[in-house]
Order: structure tokens, then sequence, then C-alpha cells
């Protein structure tokens, strides 16, 4: 049998602490403004019943997910996404007299993903979802939310494209046409590819004037203020009007909020139709070529679980952000501060420095003495021999060694912390 | 201003493109009787890479091209997640079906498929509710059925010599295919100005070569 021991599975990998740094760093970043906007975090298992998933419209395709037979038979599902959990808890926790629920979350998710490329199989997801309301306000603040996320995680040349998905369906409004058609009209659509389009509308038994708008979808794109007017020309009934003047409403808020530079309009952003109910979008960082956060209106997603609560809401792929972070070598690494090397006598006196300088936040690591290690290159940004009656200490940066009494050291160490804290 | 980078897929939908390319605005000299595998045109900040046709789609979906031009067999194929603007209306080909001339296919048993496209195969008998055993072979799949391995093939026909030199015949066509223009997400957006260049471009041969037919 081969022996698999040593390597990993394919899609999932090891991230060692040069990458894992700068991921927690943008983690922390991520978390530290879902806090400051009020967004709650939370928590849900990694696996439940299969059950939870079938037959909903859901992002996930359910032959994506990972399934486990637990021992009474029953199917489980390591979690494809966080929304459907989410809407679970939302549905039993909401309470109707405070309005409103903002939730966050930063999980593993996992899908059997067998595209082309790296096909990763588990990813972090940071999301956040608000529940309760439907006024373009809560759209406006959720989308300027993963603006904010980013541009925390020192991201600015990126775009976030908003669609919405009434206009598509009402460009489709009393047109008779089956379930597989629509899908393979909204495929061309969101591929852009008009000339398929065409070639298969013609084929298809609606009026003319629907094919006209439909046709016109796949380059409804740009600059919001010029795809509105352009947009508004096609209207042929309420559905359509109603959902221009939504996402009018959506980007006039998100300029109140700062962030109207990075807004395009998409309208021809039709992914998922049967699961997002309003306005959508999709965030892009420029030279990378894979969206970033997605999310959009799912106002009927918590109907399931008997309680119909509007909902907005998006999930960043952390990961993805990770790797342009990385790209572009952002310098988070940390470094020790300081590595105190003890023989056995000074042990006591050793530990007892350590605790306070880790009290004045500095990094620091004991070590026994060894003959055998002498180069501490990189290791640290000061070595020092913790003697009897006095300390050799090893710049290694300026590469200057000097030695001192122990309360000099420390009066001339938390003096500098002082001046120029480090940390 | 950046260069917009456009991977072709090597062999003759490369020739084609770059002598359409080439024919009055586009500079790519080096292209003839060359091994490079990178062609920049610094006038009009174009840089044209060759890759194998299956990597096309790869190339622009992560980016490392801005645009792509390939096959509609390989788009079927892949799968992936790009835009698909322009029908280029050259490498003209189609998928069909075929088997030996006097092949009859008996009613309950489950027919065998060879083909290079499994997923293009799968589609097409999965639409028709067939159940089928599909063979990935990596080419000459008109052997396939006289060898004895399978019973049908799905595979591209131009002109259809290769099936009657070895005895086979179309039973149905599957669908047409020619060379398309693909685009990065980003990129289409971003560098959109610059690609509906090329866009029109192609746009103004395709109208010139009706009015010369």
């Amino acid at each position: 049998m081969e022996k698999l021991c040593e390597i990993i599975p394919e899609g999932v990998e090891d991230i060692f602490y040069h990458e894992y740094e700068i991921k927690e760093w943008s983690i922390s970043r991520i978390k530290e403004i879902f806090r400051s906007y009020g967004y709650r975090p939370i928590s849900t298992p990694s696996f439940e019943f299969y059950d939870m998933f079938y037959g909903m419209d859901t992002i996930t395709n359910r032959d994506e997910m990972f399934k486990i037979i637990d021992e009474n038979g029953k199917i489980l599902v390591l979690r494809p996404d966080m929304t459907i959990p989410i809407a679970r808890i939302a549905a039993a926790n909401f309470n109707k007299i405070s309005g409103s629920l903002k939730l966050s979350y930063v999980v593993n998710v996992f899908r059997r993903n067998n595209s082309i490329g790296y096909g990763k199989k588990e990813f972090m997801q940071a999301g956040a979802e608000y529940f309760g309301m439907s006024e373009p306000d809560s759209d406006a603040e959720i989308i300027s939310l993963g603006v904010n996320s980013l541009i925390n995680c020192g991201i600015k040349n990126f775009m976030i494209e908003i669609g919405h998905v009434g206009f598509f369906k009402g460009a489709l409004n009393d047109c008779n046409i089956d379930e597989k058609r629509l899908m393979e009209i909204r495929k061309n659509v969101e591929s852009k590819n008009y000339f398929e389009l065409e070639r298969m509308l013609e084929e298809t038994d609606i009026p003319e004037k629907n094919k006209e708008v439909l046709l016109k979808l796949p380059r409804l794109y740009g600059k919001p203020i010029e795809v509105i007017s352009k947009a508004k020309e096609l209207v042929l009934n309420s559905y359509m009007d109603e959902s221009i003047e939504n996402i009018k409403q959506v980007y006039k808020i998100i300029t109140q909020y700062g962030y109207g530079d990075f807004i395009v309009f998409d309208l021809g952003l039709v992914s998922n139709i049967n699961y997002y109910t309003g306005a959508i979008f999709k965030g892009y960082i420029d030279g990378h070529g894979r969206e970033v956060i997605s999310g959009g209106r799912y106002d009927n997603l918590t109907q399931r679980f008997g309680n119909l609560i509007p909902a907005t809401g998006f999930g960043l792929n952390v990961d993805e952000i990770m790797e342009v972070l990385s790209m572009k070598k952002m310098e988070q690494s940390f470094k020790t501060d300081y590595l105190l090397i003890y023989k056995e006598d000074m042990r006591e006196n050793t530990l007892a420095l350590a605790r306070v300088l880790r009290q004045n936040n500095f990094i620091v690591e004991t070590q026994l003495h060894d003959e055998l290690f002498k180069d501490f290159k990189g290791k640290a940004k000061e070595v020092v021999y913790v003697l009897k009656n006095n300390f050799k200490i090893n710049n290694i940066e300026k590469g200057v060694v000097y030695s001192c009494k122990e309360d000099k050291f420390l009066e001339h160490v938390l003096l500098n912390n002082k001046i120029t804290p480090i940390h | 201003m950046d260069y917009l980078t456009i991977a072709v897929a090597k062999g003759r939908i490369a020739n084609i493109t770059i002598k359409k390319l080439e024919k009055n605005v586009f500079n790519f000299s080096d292209f003839k009787n060359s091994r490079k595998l990178i062609f920049e045109d610094d006038n009009s900040k174009i840089k044209i890479i060759l890759v194998k046709a299956d990597d096309v789609p790869i190339y622009v979906e992560y980016g490392a091209a801005d645009i792509g031009i390939v096959g509609k067999d390989t788009l079927l194929e892949t799968d992936s997640d790009v835009y698909e603007i322009l029908d280029l209306g050259y490498g003209k080909c189609k998928f069909a079906l075929a088997s030996l001339k006097d092949f009859e296919h008996k009613k309950g048993k489950k027919l065998r498929v060879a083909t290079k496209y499994p997923k293009v195969a799968k589609d097409y008998f999965n639409n028709k509710n067939e159940p089928v055993e599909i063979l990935k072979l990596n080419g000459s799949v008109e052997l396939a059925p006289i060898a004895g391995i399978s019973d049908v093939i799905v595979d591209i026909v131009e002109t259809g010599t290769t099936l009657k030199e070895n005895g086979l015949e179309i039973i149905e066509e599957i669908c047409s295919i020619s060379a398309r223009l693909i685009a990065n997400k980003v990129s289409y957006k971003i560098k959109s100005d610059k690609i509906y260049e090329i866009v029109d471009y192609f746009r103004r041969q395709m109208n010139e070569n009706d009015i010369c037919k």
C-alpha cells in the first residue's frame, strides 16, 4: 500500500509562520472592523446534518459538499459556507422588538473543488450578516463594512461591483420559460457571452422587447451613474424600476460612507439568482484574478427556519487576501526582542528578568547556555548572556557587543520602550 | 500604461490570430519560424503568450493573461470562470458523435464512448438522459471502435475525411466550434477600453471578410 504519512491531501495545506502571521494579522484587522460596527462574533459546528443543506438554493453546489456518515447512519456535511447555519441561528434568536441582529464570523469552510487550477478544498471565510432590515441602508452598511475590512488590511486597489437580481428577473417577468433555459440564459449573461446569448434568444419564445433588454445586460456595467441612466431606458415593469431605484439608493449611501470611488455597477451580475433576492456584489483586487469578497441580500432564506427575516451579508476569502498580502511582501513577521542565555546558577534570575520584560510587552526567549549553539543571527534583536556580575549584550542588528549591570540594562530597556514603544 | 497580455492557443489558432493581428496594425515580426513563447509589440503595448490550448483558460482565469483566444471545444471541456466575449468566427469545426458504419445500438446495453473530451461527452449524454461509459483517450480516437474498445466516439470533426478513411460515419452533430475571445473578470472591467479596441479590431475584420464573400 502507498504510504501517505509524509504528504497531505490535495486541496489543503500547511501554512508556515511567514505566511500564517500575515493571515492572523489580516484576521485581526478584519475582526477589529466587524467589532467597530457592532457585529457580534459567533461560532457554529464544523459539521451538520445534510438535511439542513438539502433542498435549499444555496451558494454551494450540493455535489461540492463533503459528506460523512455518522455512527447512526445519518449523513453529515462539513460546513460548505456559513450563511445557512447563521440563518438558522438568526431565526432562532431573532428578537422582533430590538428589530435587528448583526452577526460576524471567521471560520474554515470546506468544498470539494474539482475546478481547473489549484482547487482549494479548505479555506477561511470571514463574514458579516445583517438581519432584520430591508432598507437600502443595511445593504450599504454591509458593502461599506466589506470595503472597510479590505482597507483595514492595507488593500486599496480594489473594486466592488454591484448588481441587482431583480433587474434580470424583471426582464424575464411574464415570460414562460422553463428552468433549464432560464439557467442557460443566466449563464450567458453572467459570462458576458453576447453571441451565444443572441443565438439562444433567437430560439426562445419570448417578446422582442424582453430579448432586447436581455441582450443589453452583458454590457450594462461601468460607472454607477452611467449604468443607471442606461438601465432606466430599458425598464419594462415595476420590478426593474424598483431594482434600479434600490441600487441607486444603496450607491448614494455608500458614497456618504466615503467609499463611492470603489464602486462600479454591473447589471449582468446574476450569480445564484435563486438564492439572492436583491442587491448583490462581488469584489476584486487589481492584479489578482479571483474574487475576494461576495455577498448580497437573501430575504427568503430564514423562512425555512420558520422566521422570515430580511437579511444581507457577505463572505471575505481570507486566504485570497493572505495571498495578495504575501505577494506584496509585507513585513508583518514578528521578531524576538531579547534572547536571554543563562547557566543553571542564573536560571532563577533570568526567568524573573524575562517576566519583567514580557510584562513590558517585549518578546523574550530564554535558553540554557550550550557551547554548541553560538550563531544567533536572525534569532533575536539582542542576545543577552546573563552572568553573575554583569550582562554581556550582543546587539545582532547593529553588530555591537557591550556589557553592563542588570539595573542599568533594565533602566535602559524600559526607558527606551517608553520613548519608542516597539509594539 | 500597462501591457495587455493575450494568451493564445498554440498551433492553428495562433497562426491565424497572429496573421489577423498583423494585417496592418500590430507588429509581431519575430513570430515566424521562432520558438519563442512571448511576443511583444511595443507600439500598441500588447504582449502575446503562446500556451497549450487547454491552458489558455487557466492563464486567463488566474489573471496571468488579460484575455485569451482559444477554441470553444477547450472552453466546453474546462468550464472555467471567465467572460466569453466574442465569437471570432475562425477555427471552425464541430463536435460529433460517430460510429462504424454498420454499428447498431442494442437497447438496454450501456453505450461505450471513447473521447478526448470526457466532459463534453458526459454533458451530451446526460442531456439525452442516456447512461454511458466514457473512456478517455488522448488521440487517434477514431481507432477505438475499430479496435473494439468502444461503440462510438465523440470527437472534433473538421472535414470528415479522417472519419471516412477509417470507416466511420457521423451519427449526430453535437455542436459547432470556433475560436473565442475570453477575458479575465477583473481585467475586463479595469482594462475595458483596451480590450474593446481588440474586440472592435476583430469585428471589423470579420465584417470585411463577410463583404469579400
